[in-house]
């Protein structure tokens, strides 16, 4: 079992120059056994702070942290039975491959050498590395060094894996192929894990759940599916997905969302769930959303914008544009020839636009229907801090 | 020659005509660049001559010679020197003693070194403070603290060690610490082994080079604060301690000089006796400069010997250094 609960964990950091830090804020979460969770935001907003508190490498300064419903927090890191794996592997320099996989099992258990040594090659070979054991880290390449990290981690057999970047010291290509890998080990071995990453693909391939955070609060937690499509805020919305969600200040007036260049038309449906004229909203339309060209022509709510960069990926081309002077991203298929300076008409798909609170940032409204208030306002102070 | 611009520095053009006349056009790039380096090179080079190049050449010249100050360089008298020296027995004294001076001294010192290191690496209320203090003794010159030390152990009852020893009731009589064959070098190591400030700041610096993450990693590994440094710690450390082991061999014939100067002389009854100092005693009190640049010569020997010996550990270990 390794059912992991962070309740109401908070970490404060006091600064002689800066007062005190507030890293993380009141997190809850319940991690299930065997569930794949990545913690993901942009630097400094507290999630490795989180996943050092959950190691027992930082004492929370308030919340507790339980492992099957026992709480951990008075234990030291190797009494919590969980294994770190570090973003720049942290194996001890001056051992070999083996002796590093071996350290914690001689450190905590009365095995026997033989048993230790079983151990090991049992998770040599998970990991394909039987013929690198004899060899000292500095022998290793990175994506070596890599696996010896892990396998040290799946040799103790812990409840919980706490991995923090640990792909990202890795090339592009070699992060690719350990991504997948590393998947597949933890749906092999079924092994709680807390993922710290800050990368988009990661967070979106990897987990069975995201836990997006900010300035130290957790913003939304849930599939990455339903983060990309309903994000609770607008700061879920433009941190997951890339190129970001575009987002335009909107006005409301007489049943269409009026701004500079551009007016969407809105469903009674999204009428009733917002408020009256002269009401301000942001909305947000991911790139792959806005119809252009042809696909806008029939539309009532196209407009035209000039493009000014083009964007070929190969797989799917980005146009740059200026709308109501800010600079929105458009996908469009691959195969088009437009050209900077080209003139072309798009439009919002209205079941496809996003509105948030123009104060709050909270959804209103996802994909055109109103937004699951489930998770947001849960948390009233959350609200109320946002504003202030 | 060059004519100077307005500004004062040489123009373009002066330059290229002296260049035409030196002909340094006709050479090769690599050969102007190899000239260049040289010129740049030079004055340091002329320094160094003078003050190391000179003096050495000098010396082993003289310890061929039988000189005394006022007749310096004097009669040449090949290897008459060394062979006096081989049967000097005081010489051999000396180097006995230097040897084991350093084979207490050095161990001493890494060990104090390293476990005060690892002390002031806690944040101790005040670890700045006693840092400070660890590095006095290093700070100042050696031949105050031999004064203090004398003035610490000289068996009269001014000697601070002995009037405290006697007055807590520890000793019946005065220890001649300085004065006796018994006690006069272990007083000599003493005052060597507190300096150990030096080498406890070589190994903080390193300590503070250690990742964090392989220390977490050792926490969470489950290894004990003794565990973590005896099986981490400490084998991190080792290009460390090699460097101070082999700085301080290298320097091992050089021991004590302040030390024996101020607080015996090098008796009683060459006790005390240390090269460095013999080679002092020679030349100004004896007046014998030949036999003085001889004993100096047996004592670079003696240092490159051991740095000779040391060079290949020394290669095999540069391998943490990544």
């Amino acid at each position: 079992m390794g059912t992991l609960e962070l309740d109401n964990l908070t970490k404060i950091f006091s600064d002689p120059d800066e007062g005190e830090i507030v890293a993380v804020d009141e997190f809850n979460a319940e991690i299930k056994d065997g569930e794949f969770l990545i913690l993901v935001g942009p630097s400094g907003c507290g999630k490795t702070t989180t996943l050092r508190c959950v190691a027992g490498l930082e004492q929370p300064t308030r919340g507790d942290i339980l492992l099957d419903g026992e709480s951990v927090i008075e234990k030291k890191p190797k009494a919590r039975n969980m294994a770190m794996v570090f973003q720049n592997y942290a194996l001890y320099p001056h051992m070999t491959a083996r002796e590093n996989m071996s350290f914690g099992l001689r450190m905590t258990t009365d095995l026997s050498n033989d048993e230790i040594d079983d151990r090991v090659n049992e998770a040599a070979e998970i990991m394909g590395i039987e013929d690198l054991l004899e060899k000292k880290p500095s022998e290793l390449s990175g994506g070596q060094q890599q696996r010896v990290a892990l396998g040290r981690a799946i040799v103790r057999d812990p409840e919980v894996f706490l991995m923090d970047e640990p792909l990202s010291n890795l090339d592009a290509k070699l992060r690719t192929q350990m991504r997948t890998e590393l998947q597949d080990l933890q749906q092999d071995l079924g092994v709680t894990t807390v993922y710290v990453t800050h990368d988009q693909t990661e967070a979106m391939t990897m987990g069975d759940r995201i836990a997006v955070l900010n300035d130290g609060e957790l913003q939304q937690i849930g599939s990455p599916d339903e983060c990309y499509s309903e994000p609770a805020n607008q700061f879920v919305a433009g941190f997951i997905g890339s190129p970001s969600m575009n987002f335009f200040d909107v006005e409301l007036r007489d049943s269409v969302l009026m701004s500079e260049d551009f007016d969407v038309t809105i469903s009674p449906e999204i009428e009733r769930e917002i408020d009256g004229d002269g009401s301000e909203y942001v909305l947000g339309i991911r790139p792959e959303e806005i119809l252009s060209e042809d696909a806008a022509e029939g539309g009532e709510d196209r407009f035209t914008i000039d493009v000014k960069v083009v964007e070929p990926l190969g797989d799917v081309t980005y146009l740059y544009a200026d709308i109501n002077g800010k600079e929105a991203t458009i996908a469009v298929d691959r195969s088009t020839d437009l050209e900077p300076g080209d003139r072309i008409s798009v439009a919002f798909p209205v079941d496809e636009i996003h509105l948030f609170d123009s104060q709050t940032g909270d959804a209103i409204i996802n994909r055109g229907a109103p937004a699951a208030d489930a998770f947001v306002t849960e948390d009233e102070s959350t609200t109320e801090k946002t504003e202030a | 020659m060059a004519s100077k611009t307005e500004s004062g520095s040489v123009s373009p053009d002066a330059v290229q005509s002296l260049k035409r006349r030196l002909s340094i056009e006709s050479l090769s790039l690599h050969q102007q660049e190899t000239i260049e380096g040289w010129l740049f090179a030079l004055p340091k080079v002329l320094v160094i001559l003078f003050v190391i190049g000179f003096p050495m050449v000098f010396g082993v010249y003289l310890s061929f010679t039988e000189s005394t100050l006022l007749a310096l360089p004097g009669e040449f008298v090949g290897i008459e020197n060394y062979v006096w020296l081989m049967n000097y027995g005081t010489w051999w004294i000396s180097l006995k003693n230097v040897l084991i001076i350093g084979a207490v001294k050095i161990p001493t010192n890494l060990f104090f070194a390293f476990t005060t290191a690892l002390l002031l690496r806690e944040k101790l209320r005040g670890s700045a403070l006693y840092r400070v203090a660890f590095i006095v003794p290093v700070a100042g010159p050696p031949i105050i603290w031999g004064i203090v030390w004398r003035l610490f152990l000289f068996p009269t009852e001014g000697g601070i060690a002995n009037s405290l020893l006697l007055n807590l009731g520890l000793i019946e009589q005065y220890i001649p610490f300085l004065s006796s064959t018994t006690f006069a070098l272990p007083s000599v190591i003493m005052s060597l082994i507190w300096a150990y400030g030096l080498s406890t700041l070589i190994y903080l610096a390193a300590l503070s080079g250690l990742p964090p993450s392989v220390m977490e990693s050792a926490a969470i590994d489950g290894a004990n604060k003794w565990q973590k440094i005896r099986y981490v710690i400490w084998p991190l450390m080792k290009p460390t301690t090699l460097f101070l082991v082999v700085i301080q061999l290298i320097m091992v014939t050089r021991l004590g000089f302040a030390q024996v100067f101020v607080m015996t002389g090098g008796g009683p009854l060459d006790a005390t006796m240390v090269p460095s100092y013999l080679v002092y005693e020679l030349a100004f009190s004896f007046n014998e400069f030949g036999r003085a640049s001889a004993t100096a010569m047996a004592m670079l020997v003696v240092t490159v010997v051991i740095a000779l010996l040391l060079y290949k550990p020394l290669q095999s270990n540069a391998e943490y250094y990544q």
